[in-house]
């Protein structure tokens, strides 16, 4: 009872499926995770691993060809996935707000930053215009946006990079949610501005304790601002821990790929160090590691058996058939 | 385009194959009027005149369609009116269409001067009233199926022009064809052989739309007295007669324009499955 | 901003001149302008003394000169049916011919936008392909084949509507349905084709990561962004509609500039069709600049840029 209490999202043995021309793709092949109340949890892994299917098929924001056909995403105890059309319109924007990689095309360019940030309070919380118009100045200002009144009716595209995601920071806090999904949220700007909007959510997420599932493909980010971290590979995950564990004894074989064998000190200051190869995409059935062709320490019969998830400290989870079988 | 593959695709559209299967019907009418037609569509018999679809006149001739008021067997006009309908509407795309490829071309490729003239050129053609030039032409020099020819084709060459200039302008600063200006090759060479094969695939698309549309205009322009001369069957034509009737016969009406849409709803067809085979983005 | 506007107003006016220079050049296609623009009834005194006026004994570019300061004066030639100055009857007419083409326009728009809409977001459903197939139906119906078939129907045999003239509002009716029909089917695939555009884009999904119900996000997000492509091309159809609704009005005997011109035309009265000609282009160049400087309007980031 204490524990479920604390769980602001379970995602449980999550499967999605694209269509493509001539089949599907397993974008998301049986993810499970957990974040806690005011828990910063990373997902980290190449593109195409899919870190961002997993944050759409948590939102239901898949696109037209895609479809969760598997497991449960529990939202506070609530399954998303089941959960009917208006409820997730009333979760969304609400409860569980999202900011997007590209700052330029996720704002519509026709209405000004002022309107687009109102309009969750008037959605969600009854706000007239003029208590949506206070309100959002506030919120203006405290993403760091001078000037708000003049803003308040300016249009995205006055707006530069580091702006307009501030914008979108904006938009997705304005009504204080219990969890903020970012996806690659500086990967389109400027490092220096980077630093700049990760200690914004930072602080931001302090005063309204939301948990944050933050999700890129920079595992310096990860290691800086991250209680936990995922790890994902081919639609799946392979390995998860806390984040001084993860980096100081990394189980997988990818994951120690990713950290390049590097001692912690240099981690901070790196960025990712490409692995050679390319990931898969998964059509049809899985036979034996996805990882296995590129990887290191591969075994005999990595090919055809399948790893599952196991458990060998407590707290730090890996799918290698380096650690055994079965669980 | 890969050859088998494009044909295969058509077999199996649905919307391609009626397509086909339309207009092929409507040529083979045309070119084999003499055979299919039952009776000459000139021969005019007063005594069977206004006669209704299936009926039998009075000295004992059967009109699947019908006749028109001098006793003219509606189906054969029909029949033979596909003639002028195709001619005109192929040929006059095809002149439009060369046309306009070349001066698109011509107004991509050099850019400039050059082109700012060709856009000129463009927005005068589109400003004159198309009709009214048409009918002011014609009245001024006279029916006859070459006139009609120029002066549709010349209504029609924008688009192809407009299309072909904005994918010279795309092409024209690939690596292929500055590699063929430095071997020293001429620009009319480089425009035929290298620009043109990539910028052709939008152009077949226009090409059917732009014969639909033509076989519209030329009706209209017959149902105007304006086209081929009264003795030449066309559908146009039948229309006109069919509005001087239509209180009492409203088959002289009611077919030819039948014709008429049946033809374009192929050619359109087919032209629809063509842009999304070829180039879905294109908006004619 | 304002460089822009020039430009294009330089533009308008290059093409105006282009447009005169061939309808001057019209008139020597029969060999003869001066028997042209003369009543067909007039004797060789007359039409010698005429040409001496209008001194169509001079060199060509002499005479487009003066061709061209009559007009810019106002002065388009004198109708000899009916004994007056050429261009007021063709402005009198004009507001005629701009209802019946605005009408059909409004009228094909009010289908249009519903159908396109709903095709879009059922994309690739049977609602969506019979949608497209009626729209393809209605541009392939010749307009005036479908005017003679609605008088057949709804006035000769069901008496409902008239037949022709313009005696009152319903007189409208046919003549804009005729039009407007064939506009309803290229309209609605417009719609459907930018609908789709702007469906796809980030915004709409930032629009529903927000909770917004989906149907503020198509009506409000996506539809404000398909509307400006939209407005651009509509505009553009009214020009050309201008042109276009000659056959209509033969048909319907609808008492517009179209009808006017064909009836100069047939009748010699050459003044007049001149006139209709040289005016239809004038409003179809304003119409276009008009349709871009209200897109540099409603779009907010075309306006920054040029600020």
């Amino acid at each position: 009872m204490n524990m479920t209490d604390n769980i602001t999202l379970e995602v449980e043995d999550l499967y999605t499926h694209i269509g493509v021309q001539g089949g599907e793709v397993r974008g998301v092949d049986g993810v499970s995770f957990v974040i806690r109340r005011g828990e910063v949890f990373g997902l980290a892994g190449e593109s195409g691993s899919g870190k961002s299917m997993t944050a759409f098929s948590i939102m239901r924001l898949l696109p037209l060809r895609g479809r969760v056909v598997q497991g449960s995403v529990r939202f506070k105890g609530e399954d998303l996935v089941t959960a009917s059309a208006e409820r997730i319109s009333a979760l969304r924007g609400d409860r569980v707000a999202m900011i997007f990689q590209d700052p330029m095309t996720s704002l519509n360019p026709v209405f000004t930053i002022g309107d687009q940030i109102g309009e969750s309070l008037r959605q969600h919380r009854g706000m007239n215009a003029s208590e949506a118009r206070v309100k959002t100045m506030q919120l203006l200002e405290s993403v760091g946006i001078g000037d708000a009144d003049r803003r308040f009716g300016s249009y995205p595209h006055e707006f530069s990079g580091g702006m307009r995601q501030r914008v979108m920071i904006a938009m997705a806090l304005a009504c204080s949610p219990d969890l903020l999904i970012a996806d690659e949220p500086t990967t389109a700007l400027d490092v220096t501005i980077e630093k700049q909007i990760l200690a914004l959510i930072e602080e931001l997420r302090a005063d309204i304790g939301a948990a944050i599932l933050l999700i890129t493909h920079n595992l310096a980010l990860l290691a800086e601002h991250c209680d936990r971290i995922a790890v994902m590979y081919a639609g799946q995950i392979v390995e998860t821990a806390a984040t001084e564990e993860l980096l100081s004894k990394p189980l997988h074989p990818y994951t120690k790929a990713l950290l390049g064998s590097m001692p912690r000190s240099h981690i901070s200051k790196g960025r990712l160090k490409p692995v050679t190869g390319l990931p898969p995409t998964i059509t049809g059935e899985r036979r034996g590691c996805a990882f296995a062709p590129r990887c290191p320490a591969r075994m005999a019969h990595c090919d055809s058996v399948g790893p599952l998830i196991l458990e060998p400290e407590p707290g730090h989870q890996v799918r290698c058939l380096l650690f055994g079988e079965r669980p | 385009m890969e050859g088998h593959n494009f044909f295969r695709e058509m077999l199996r559209s649905r919307k391609a194959m009626f397509g086909v299967c339309v207009v092929s019907l409507i040529v083979l009418s045309a070119i084999f009027s003499p055979w299919l037609a039952p009776y000459d569509p000139g021969t005019q018999n007063l005594i069977g005149r206004l006669a209704k679809p299936l009926a039998t006149t009075a000295d004992g001739r059967f009109h699947p369609l019908g006749t028109d008021q001098l006793g003219r067997d509606i189906l054969s006009r029909l029949i033979y009116g596909a003639r002028v309908s195709l001619l005109v509407g192929t040929v006059a795309s095809l002149i439009a269409g060369t046309l306009g490829v070349t001066l698109g071309l011509i107004a991509g490729y050099f850019g400039g001067r050059i082109d700012a003239m060709i856009m000129r050129l463009c927005d005068v053609q589109l400003a004159l009233p198309y009709i009214l030039i048409a009918i002011s032409v014609l009245a001024l020099l006279g029916n006859g199926l070459i006139n009609i020819i120029i002066v549709l084709s010349l209504t029609q060459w924008v688009t192809y022009a407009r299309v072909v200039r904005s994918g010279t302008l795309s092409v024209k600063e690939k690596e292929f064809v500055l590699a063929a200006k430095a071997l020293g090759f001429g620009s009319p060479k480089i425009m035929l052989r290298y620009v043109l094969p990539n910028v052709f695939a939008p152009v077949i698309v226009i090409a059917t739309f732009s014969v639909a549309q033509t076989i519209i205009a030329e009706s209209a322009l017959s149902f105007l007295g304006l086209s081929v001369p009264p003795s030449i069957p066309s559908w146009g034509g039948m229309l006109a007669d069919g509005r001087t009737y239509l209180v009492v016969a409203w088959w002289l009406a009611t077919l030819p324009g039948l014709a008429i849409t049946f033809t374009v709803i192929g050619v359109n067809l087919f032209g629809d499955w063509l842009r999304d085979h070829l180039d879905p983005k294109l908006q004619v | 901003m304002t460089s822009y506007i020039l430009g294009r107003l330089a533009q308008a006016f290059i093409v105006m001149t282009m447009v005169v220079l061939i309808v001057f050049l019209l008139m020597f296609m029969s060999g003869d302008p001066a028997l042209l623009l003369m009543p067909p009834d007039a004797s060789r005194e007359d039409i010698e003394e005429f040409r001496r006026q209008m001194g169509f004994d001079q060199p060509l570019w002499h005479q487009f000169i003066q061709f061209a300061g009559r007009i810019a004066l106002g002065d388009f030639g004198r109708s000899w049916r009916f004994q007056e100055p050429a261009l007021p009857l063709v402005l009198e007419r004009l507001p005629i011919t701009m209802e019946l083409a605005i009408s059909a326009l409004l009228l094909s728009l009010v289908i249009a936008i519903p159908i396109g809409i709903i095709s879009a977001i059922k994309r690739d459903t049977k609602v969506d392909g019979f949608a497209m197939v009626a729209a393809m139906l209605g541009q392939s119906v010749p307009g005036f084949w479908l005017g003679l078939m609605l008088i057949l129907i709804f006035s000769v045999q069901l008496g409902w509507l008239p037949t022709s003239g313009r005696q009152g509002p319903q007189y409208l009716i046919l003549p804009a349905v005729s039009l407007g029909l064939a506009l309803a089917g290229r309209n609605a695939r417009l719609v459907r084709s930018c609908m789709l555009e702007v469906l796809n884009e980030d915004y709409i999904r930032t629009a529903r990561a927000k909770g917004l119900r989906e149907w503020r996000v198509i009506n409000k997000h996506a539809l404000k962004n398909a509307l400006l492509p939209i407005v651009t091309v509509v505009g553009l159809e009214l020009g050309f509609l201008l042109g276009g609704t000659v056959v209509i009005e033969t048909v319907f005997s609808w008492p517009g500039v179209g009808l006017l011109a064909v009836q100069a035309i047939s009748g010699r009265d050459y003044p007049v069709a001149q006139t209709v000609i040289l005016i239809s282009s004038v409003v179809f160049v304003l119409i276009n600049l008009t349709v871009d400087l209200l897109y540099m309007w409603l779009d907010p980031r075309i306006s920054y840029a040029r600020r």
